[in-house]
């Protein structure tokens, strides 16, 4: 089953490469002149970015370096503890709604100390998947629009954080 | 935006106050500047590469088929949303997402958001389609979480592959879940709208 989530992962962006180049040439299209087009736009598009994306950088780098994330790790504790989350998790659950790369490298090091195929070990590679850097994707999407107020995305993205926590603990206890 | 912002730098930096951190504050706040032009510059090729070959597609007429193919859903997702360039960036955020090649898929998102943007008239209130996008976009499901196996294989595990399904069914259910939501918050919050 994962050999074919694999072939089709590591098949995508060649067959999708090949089947619009293919198209353009079948359409007789200056596939070459178009595809420079289309770079000088997306560079262009790039650069306009840095500015939102140097804040959010700054902003969550803030966070992180402050110790505010350690402080409330003895906060929310004993709470996991209470409804039976591992508190090897704790340090995971709190940082990956921040940070993607920095999440990760506390993956790393949770597998190595509690050991891959454990329970909180297996609990800690599905929430990577199924809980997201919430506060992340609702800064950097909104950064290139002019939207000020968010509307439900915020409160959505971190009840289903939860739900993620809870989805990753449970179906590690049943299979 | 403006709150969420001031609220991450002015907790941190209290904080940090509190704890004794603030020595390794402004290094950290540098090195943080400095991280995202290097994050800039590889994201900067990758979008280089998408924007060249989705302006040949476009050209073609490809995208032109594309939407009209998947018309059907897209119009039960985001009813608001005409433009097929909008439509063809939310498709290929979705699905670079879904395939896990996780910077396209920001590439394609920002490219949504912005046209989102325009759609919405830079108003200053998020839209429908917007807030269901990026829901939608922050829950897909991943087939095939390369990154974690592979940190699972350099831990050592008997079975590094044995997460998969486990954590394919999870995220069908936040993702579910999240669209759920999503659209019941559309329901009640009509007058948000003006």
């Amino acid at each position: 089953m994962s050999s074919v989530f694999q072939w089709i992962s590591v098949m995508f962006v060649p067959a999708l490469c090949l089947g619009i180049i293919g198209y353009g040439v079948w359409k007789k299209a200056p596939v070459y002149d178009l595809f420079i087009e289309g770079v000088r736009e997306g560079l262009e598009a790039a650069v306009m970015m840095l500015p939102f994306l140097m804040a959010i950088f700054l902003g969550l780098e803030t966070l992180k370096t402050s110790g505010a994330l350690s402080s409330l790790e003895l906060l929310v504790r004993p709470v996991l503890n209470a409804v039976g989350i591992p508190e090897q998790l704790t340090p995971l659950i709190l940082l990956r709604p921040v940070s993607g790369s920095g999440s990760l490298a506390v993956l790393e090091e949770t597998l190595k100390s509690v050991g891959p195929d454990s329970f909180a070990g297996r609990a800690a590679c599905i929430l990577s998947g199924s809980c997201e850097t919430v506060f992340y994707v609702v800064g950097m999407y909104f950064s290139v629009t002019s939207v000020k107020k968010v509307r439900h995305c915020l409160p959505i993205g971190l009840i289903c954080y939860v739900i993620g926590v809870f989805g990753a603990v449970i179906i590690c206890k049943y299979m | 935006m403006n709150y969420i912002w001031a609220g991450m730098m002015v907790t941190g930096i209290l904080f940090s106050t509190v704890n004794g951190t603030i020595g390794q504050m402004s290094q950290s706040m540098m090195e943080s500047c400095e991280e995202a032009i290097y994050f800039l510059l590889g994201m900067a090729g990758v979008m280089g590469m998408w924007s060249g070959l989705m302006n040949i597609a476009q050209k073609t007429g490809l995208v032109h088929r594309m939407c009209n193919l998947l018309r059907p859903m897209t119009r039960q997702l985001f009813p608001q949303v005409r433009s097929e360039e909008t439509i063809s960036a939310i498709v290929m955020s979705f699905a670079t997402n879904l395939m896990g090649v996780g910077n396209s898929s920001t590439i394609f998102a920002l490219k949504a958001m912005e046209r989102l943007d325009e759609e919405n008239g830079g108003r200053p209130v998020a839209s429908d389609a917007m807030c269901m996008f990026l829901v939608m976009n922050m829950y897909m499901v991943q087939l095939l979480p390369m990154t974690v196996l592979k940190l699972r294989n350099d831990a050592g595990s008997a079975a590094p592959e044995s997460i998969v399904i486990p954590a394919a069914i999870v995220e069908i259910v936040t993702m579910a879940a999240a669209m759920v939501l999503c659209h019941i918050c559309e329901k009640m919050g009509g007058k948000e709208r003006a």
